[in-house]
């Protein structure tokens, strides 16, 4: 009787023990899970700071870039260094005050006049011949060295180049220190093909080949893109600065083209004494090509502070620039 | 007599356990109580800020990709400021913005296309400098925003020499407009006309 009564008690331990474990099983997770959910609600964050200080970056690249091409695009008699400081500060302040309302975040784009640097703009904005302000078909547009080029863009009129790969085709050529050379030589093959070919002189090879039907076509040599289709070259490479750049057969060749020459170097373009009317020129310009002042590049210290976050970066803004020819 | 002493011994240890056993059902009834709330598609969780993760992601890019192609700044300049009428062109009548859906431009088509027909509810302001106060325009309203709202923001600058994209001083540059034929009054320097801060504010509807 005794055995039977002590097998019935323990079979109830055992059912109520595997019931109070159970319990504390479900117990234990719901402490889980409760831990869990704390720390998620906690961590939320309005906006993650790390991406509000790359925002800041972009927007600073973005407004010194813009504000370059604005000085340079603008008829003004002014300095243009002290103009893009003056604007960009001004751009500065505006864009401060909003982040500290938005974000709390002290910012600063860090633009100082003298980390603004001059360059000269040599256009040719009429549709004519790639020849010299006085008809030379073989002249130096960039004479006595360059250490860069940025925005080199061309419009081509195609039905104005050599059919066929003579010696007398249109050719683009960049000297470097030594007196390598880079060539471009630009052919029409075909009924409305276009086709630029690079390397050295003596060994050119096919860069790229337009097939449209439109009879201008745009050539971006900073780029490397015809006509929006890549080009297999980088503009520079193989070679060291200074660069000269040297138009021959320009009188098979027709349109327009522009570039952002680093410093003042000498050139065979139109060049009135007094560089500052050139400026005026910029709304008028004149047929034949012309240079005029301009921005090259934008040096700036951009910073993003607020608790917790301390971001400085050193930017360079130099739109298009071949980095062929980075120095 | 020993058999009896060792029943009653197992039947207080049974008690014990019965007692500890209670208290367990009863201590995870209690915490089960208070953690029951009404979870609805909206009550922050893990999920939920995958969600609104991705959201704050997609507004931004729809910032990023606009000011890209130019077609966010062609938005903001989308204005009607003719008399009393001053208010994004073919905004609501009544309210002043937008309502139904983004602006009746590329960048609203945008917008629509990624947040409406995926019943995301949106609004757009546009916040500039005039003299040393911030202000702000409303592009689009589509109501208060829900506790799970999440936001994102693109500074944009306007120069003096972008036109009007839209209503009776279309093509008008800045520099030439009156003070109130435009939201955002001339505070630059040099060819800058304004800067201003777009802010898109997205919530599941």
């Amino acid at each position: 009787m005794a055995e039977l009564i002590d097998a019935d008690d323990r079979g109830q331990m055992i059912l109520i023990g595997a019931v109070a474990i159970a319990f504390a099983m479900i117990a234990l997770i719901v402490v889980l899970n409760t831990v869990l959910f704390v720390d998620q609600v906690s961590t939320r964050e309005t906006a993650p700071r790390a991406d509000v200080a790359s925002g800041y970056v972009g927007f600073a690249q973005e407004s010194i870039a813009a504000t370059m091409a604005q000085v340079n695009a603008n008829d003004s008699t002014v300095s243009r260094a002290a103009a893009t400081n003056r604007s960009l500060n001004r751009i500065d302040d505006i864009a401060r005050d909003q982040y500290v309302n938005r974000y709390g975040m002290y910012t600063s784009l860090g633009v100082t006049e003298d980390k603004v640097h001059n360059g000269t703009q040599i256009k040719q904005t009429s549709q004519r011949e790639f020849t010299s302000s006085t008809g030379d078909a073989n002249w130096f547009v960039v004479n006595n060295g360059t250490d860069n080029v940025r925005d080199f863009n061309m419009t081509v009129d195609n039905t104005q180049l050599d059919d066929t790969v003579t010696a007398t085709a249109f050719r683009i050529q960049v000297t470097g220190a030594g007196g390598n050379i880079q060539e471009f030589r630009l052919v029409d093959p075909g009924t409305d093909d276009i086709r630029v070919e690079e390397g050295p002189p003596a060994s050119l090879s096919t860069a790229c080949t337009d097939t449209g039907t439109d009879t201008t076509v745009e050539f971006d040599l900073s780029n490397a893109e015809l006509n929006g289709t890549d080009c297999s070259f980088v503009l520079g490479e193989g070679l060291s600065s200074p660069y000269d750049i040297q138009f021959l057969n320009g009188d098979n060749g027709e349109g327009t083209y522009t570039m952002v020459v680093n410093g003042t170097p000498q050139s065979t373009v139109e060049s009135p004494a007094d560089p500052d009317s050139t400026i005026d020129n910029l709304n008028s310009p004149p047929g034949s090509p012309y240079f005029a002042w301009g921005i090259y590049s934008v040096s700036s210290t951009v910073e993003v502070r607020s608790d917790g976050l301390n971001f400085t970066t050193e930017l360079r803004v130099a739109t298009n620039e071949s980095e062929g020819m980075s120095p | 007599m020993v058999t009896r002493v060792d029943d009653r011994r197992d039947r207080g240890q049974t008690h014990t356990l019965e007692a500890i056993s209670g208290g367990l059902v009863l201590l995870t009834g209690l915490i089960l109580a208070i953690q029951m709330t009404a979870v609805t598609p909206l009550t922050a969780s893990t999920a939920n800020q995958y969600v609104e993760s991705n959201q704050r992601t997609l507004a931004s890019d729809v910032l990023l990709v606009a000011d890209e192609n130019g077609t966010l700044t062609d938005s903001l300049l989308f204005w009607n400021g003719s008399g009393d009428t001053d208010r994004f062109v073919d905004a609501n009548e009544q309210f002043g913005f937008y309502v139904n859906g983004g602006p009746p431009t590329e960048f609203g088509a945008t917008l629509n296309r990624t947040f409406a027909e995926e019943r995301i509810a949106f609004n757009v302001e546009v916040v500039y400098q005039n003299g040393s106060r911030l202000e702000r325009v409303q592009m689009v309203n589509q109501g208060t925003p829900s506790d799970n709202a999440v936001s994102a923001s693109h500074t944009v600058v306007l120069y003096d020499n972008m036109s009007l994209t839209g209503g009776p001083n279309a093509g008008t540059e800045l520099w030439a407009l009156a003070n109130d034929e435009f939201y955002a009054p001339d505070e630059g320097n040099g060819p800058v006309y304004n800067v201003v801060e777009v802010r898109i504010t997205v919530w599941q509807n």
